[in-house]
């Protein structure tokens, strides 16, 4: 494991070389009136997480020596996604200045500029729809901040434009809906949405939109049935932005990691998930970050190595009991811990392990579902069928829609009154 | 104290003579004595009667508001508060209130408090301040019984018994607190005895009579299933206050009044079925039939336009209606809300303050029952995107006649510091300044810059909630901002030489009539305003119907929607001034 990056040690200055050498090219020094580079930083000495203070250092001392736009660029892309826009915004600013005609910098500098300045926003996604007409979420983008500036016209020419590039778009539909939404058209909204879900039936915006225009029209019913759907469906999915997404790899701060661990966890990638919480999980022996636990241990387990998850997870364990009951973890991560202990050692076959800490889990909250099935599974597996429907049928409530649960309390009823007399 | 310096012309308190302020002793009794004529308007003068006086300004950019926390015996200048904890309730009190609660004719104020970080078993019990007839304020906690010791967050306020005094329901996280005022100037803690049993975290609460049977019923929002202990980080790493999504959201809880003194839960039996982390709630009749339906804001979810059946029970339309989410489709941080007609339509308005990055969101009541994202159109979201909104409202300050909003803002997420934030160097990272917005036209705002809305918008502070009331009745809506550490008090000089005003107190029988609607016409403009307290954020406001007449001295009608949708018409022999109607003593029509 490796432990966070102080100033000297070997992972500081391998992310130094790396980044000179992105950073490449030889941009003329910005110099300010004493001769000195000006580089614009935040105030980074209370900042804790070292890794990031370590990346910073490195791109900012890149920066000072060879002022490229590449350079510049990625220093803004470290402030702009660990929450430093105006700091991002100037450095976008000078990769602009060094590099007018690339497109990526003008987009950044836009995107940057959305958190802070929308008239500047809005100028840099002209410039850089300007200089590449060609990616859509310049538009959307663009559109959002004149929608927010009031240009509704000129907001509607930009996603008129985006849907003549990409006519499959179904952020693009939605954005025009939306804005006959807002005029109070809603006959005209209705193809846009409909033409949206064609494209992509989850999006679950353009249900909501959806349920307002039957209501406007007196139809309740389907105006229902979409408000419903809007609920089931998922919220808030981003449309496909290459650029961005290539930044966001750059985030290595805590909060990177765990958004990203937690990601690749739920995507079934338990190698790219371990390898995210791993450097979680080593920052609490310095600073008792316990949040990395749960992630880690879910990623062992999920890639098979359960002696591993066994042993962390007792760690874990024995770190929130010596706390005298002031446990860093939360009692939900108290329980999930015992849930995955559970878990474990009945996948390492010591069942009645499993079952004391399913039961743990049970007892810390009654309504968990994951404890409820996984200790009724325990029981029937070890042939304790009336302990397993005991189990199922105390827990009826909370595993309503549960599938393999009621399959199992199925089966476990057949078996024990084919037993009883 | 609070007097009006820039207004040579008028009374201030402490000027008028001793007959002018006896006068005001009565105005109680005349208010509630019974009509001698069917249909006539029971008036009662304002407190210095002064007519169309003309209040004089100053030229140049002078503030129109001025902080008189400090001289009205509010608060001292210490704005120092320790650092936070990243103990999520630390962060989101408290509100503050405004009622009248010796019925001496005058506003009293009410101040949520909650332990400093890190102190979360010291006492903090909320405060009372009893206004006095100079204008001051005293602190009157101990001897009026007040002072609820819960963390508290929020606070509603309504006469439950009818009796005309006002009762007050602390939301608090834990055990909320409810205290039924005697009469005689002291409350009595009744949380249990009156019913009320819940323990969750509760942010809002608003009095309504939702069943029409003459009593107020009470409505509480909760916000998340909270525990400590949770680490969040901020994107930099930092460790920072957890977002609501963290937790599991809470189901609010809708108490029916028995009409006894007692309340039963109803939640169940009113269809009351979907959790949510609520934050604020506000009542009004939106589908006009004459039933109130109840809208929360809910903090990174889809809000819940709860729809009264009219047997007892709601259904949740808010996708329907189109205030769920934003005009994208998405959930906000939703937290505080404000209802009011902006564009003089004759259909309500709602607008929903939230995170920053987000812009607040103004939804606009249509023609069809559904409300239209205008946020963008409005010229508010180009101002407000950058900002983390909490207590709001909307309120004509200026007299010109159209509604007006102002929003207490202050983070929740760490942000680069600000060096002019107050209180402490902490809380630098959570600061903002508040806003306030002029309507210009229908429903186009334009923002009033700091300078010229002065201290209320100029102090970079952790602020949450927000109340208004003509607190030193001159005629014009003063404000009441709850902050971490604090509460101030923001008088408005803003309403020009010779604007005209009118305040109605809309009664069902001894009560405040909560959810009525007054409508005046003057000068060919009809203009509603609504019978509210409970809006904003964990905030109760002084729910009279408050007009700006600008320029026009000649009203021509004035009519009552009342709560149970009734309509009645009354006739008006003066403006400038605050009048009292009571249901039934008008013209039907």
């Amino acid at each position: 494991m490796v432990k966070s990056v102080p100033p000297g040690s070997r992972l500081f200055w391998l992310a130094s070389l790396v980044l000179w050498t992105v950073a490449g090219g030889c941009g003329s020094p910005d110099v300010d009136r004493e001769g000195q580079l000006t580089v614009p930083g935040p105030d980074l000495t209370h900042l804790g997480d070292q890794r990031l203070k370590g990346a910073i250092e490195a791109a900012q001392a890149t920066v000072a020596q060879r002022a490229s736009a590449e350079s510049w660029g990625h220093l803004g892309h470290l402030y702009f996604i660990h929450g430093w826009p105006s700091e991002a915004t100037d450095c976008y600013q000078r990769a602009v200045d060094l590099e007018p005609d690339q497109f990526r910098w003008q987009y950044f500098h836009g995107r940057a500029l959305s958190e802070t300045d929308l008239a500047g926003a809005a100028a840099a996604f002209e410039r850089a729809i300007g200089i590449d007409a060609g990616y859509i979420p310049a538009y959307v983008h663009g559109a959002r901040i004149l929608t927010d500036m009031g240009q509704l016209d000129a907001a509607v020419g930009y996603l008129e434009r985006a849907r003549t590039l990409d006519p499959d778009n179904p952020f693009v539909e939605l954005g025009l809906a939306q804005h006959a939404l807002a005029a109070g058209e809603f006959e005209s909204a209705r193809p846009h949405l409909q033409r949206a879900l064609e494209l992509d039936a989850d999006l679950g915006e353009a249900h909501a939109a959806l349920a307002q225009v039957y209501m406007a029209q007196g139809d309740r019913e389907l105006s229902r049935r979409h408000a419903d759907l809007s609920a089931r469906e998922r919220q808030g999915r981003m449309m496909t932005d290459p650029l961005f997404t290539a930044v966001q790899q750059l985030g290595i701060s805590r909060f990177w990691l765990h958004t990203r661990g937690k990601s690749r966890l739920q995507a079934g990638d338990f190698a790219g998930a371990l390898t995210q919480f791993s450097l979680l999980v080593d920052d609490v022996d310095q600073e008792g970050d316990p949040m990395g636990w749960c992630g880690y241990v879910g990623a062992l387990l999920g890639l098979g190595r359960n002696d591993e998850a066994l042993a962390a997870l007792e760690r874990a364990l024995s770190e929130a009991e010596r706390q005298d009951g002031h446990s860093p973890l939360s009692p939900e991560n108290v329980r999930l811990i015992h849930t995955n202990l559970g878990h474990a050692y009945a996948v390492t076959a010591r069942q009645q392990m499993a079952i004391s800490h399913l039961r743990e889990a049970l007892r810390l909250d009654p309504a968990s579902v994951s404890a409820a099935f996984n200790l009724a599974l325990v029981y029937f597996r070890a042939d304790s069928l009336e302990q397993a429907r005991d189990v199922l049928e105390e827990s009826m409530a909370d595993l309503q829609g549960h599938q393999q649960a009621a399959q199992l309390l199925r089966t476990v009823r057949e078996r024990t009154a084919a037993v009883e007399p | 104290m609070i007097t009006k310096k820039k207004r040579a012309p008028r009374l201030s308190r402490e000027s008028q003579p001793d007959e002018m302020n006896r006068t005001l002793r009565h105005r109680g009794h005349l208010a509630s004595s019974p009509l001698s004529l069917p249909g006539a308007l029971l008036l009662a003068c304002a407190v210095a009667c002064t007519g169309n006086e003309a209040p004089t300004r100053g030229g140049g950019e002078q503030a129109l508001f001025t902080d008189v926390s400090i001289a009205a015996g509010l608060r001292d200048d210490d704005t120092s508060w320790p650092d936070g904890t990243y103990f999520l309730p630390e962060i989101m009190g408290g509100g503050v209130a405004l009622l009248d609660y010796d019925d001496d004719a005058d506003l009293d104020l009410i101040q949520v408090r909650f332990p400093p970080p890190g102190q979360t078993a010291a006492a903090a019990p909320n405060k009372l301040f009893q206004q006095g007839v100079d204008g001051r304020f005293s602190d009157v906690t101990d001897s009026s019984g007040l002072g609820d010791p819960g963390f508290g967050q929020g606070v509603a306020v309504g006469d439950v018994e009818g009796d005309g005094d006002l009762d007050v329901y602390f939301a608090n996280y834990g055990k909320d607190g409810f205290h039924a005022n005697l009469g005689n100037g002291r409350f009595t803690a009744a949380t249990s005895s009156a019913g009320f049993d819940g323990a969750d975290w509760s942010t809002s609460a608003a009095f309504v009579d939702f069943d029409r049977d003459g009593d107020l019923d009470l409505y509480v929002v909760h916000y998340v299933d909270y525990y400590g202990g949770v680490t969040c980080r901020s994107p930099n790493g930092d460790i920072d206050y957890c977002p609501p999504k963290k937790f599991k959201g809470a189901l609010d809880i809708l108490y029916r009044n028995g009409g006894n003194g007692t309340f039963d839960d109803a939640t169940g039996e009113a269809g009351i079925d979907v959790a949510g982390s609520g934050l604020g709630v506000a009542c009004t009749d939106v589908n006009r039939d004459g039933w109130v339906d109840i809208y929360v804001a809910n903090d990174g979810e889809v809000n819940q336009l709860w729809i009264n059946r009219t047997d007892g029970s709601f259904a949740d339309e808010a996708v329907m209606r189109g205030v769920g989410f934003n005009g994208s489709g998405r959930p906000e941080g939703s937290m505080g809300v404000a209802i009011g007609d902006v564009d003089d339509d004759g259909h309500a308005d709602v607008l929903v303050t939230n995170l920053w990055n987000e812009s607040n969101t103004l939804f606009m009541g249509t023609a069809h029952g559904v409300f239209a994202d205008e946020s963008g159109r409005s010229g508010m979201a180009a101002v407000d995107l950058p900002y983390t909104g909490f207590g709001c409202g909307f309120f004509d300050y200026d007299h010109d006649g159209d509604l007006d909003f102002a929003l207490v803002n202050g983070r929740v997420q760490r942000w680069p510091p600000r060096t002019d934030a107050r209180p402490g160097q902490f809380w630098s990272h959570y600061g903002e300044a508040n806003l306030l917005f002029e309507n210009a036209d229908s429903g186009k705002f334009s923002s009033i810059r700091d300078v010229l809305s002065g201290p209320f918008a100029s102090l970079a502070e952790v602020d949450r909630g927000l109340a208004f009331g003509d607190i030193d009745r001159d005629g014009d809506l003063d404000l009441v901002v709850g902050g971490l550490n604090g509460v101030r008090l923001l008088r408005n000089d803003a309403p020009p030489p010779g604007s005209h005003w009118l305040s109605v107190r809309a009664l069902v029988g001894a009560r405040d009539a909560i959810g009525a609607e007054v409508i005046v016409e003057t000068g060919g403009r009809r203009t509603s305003r609504l019978v509210l307290s409970a809006y904003s954020y964990g905030s109760s406001s002084n729910p009279r119907a408050h007009f700006g007449l600008g320029e026009n001295d000649r009203l021509i009608s004035l009519e009552l929607r009342w709560p149970d949708g009734s309509r009645e018409r009354f006739t008006l022999p003066g403006i400038d001034r605050e009048v009292i109607v009571r249901q039934g003593e008008g013209d039907a029509w």
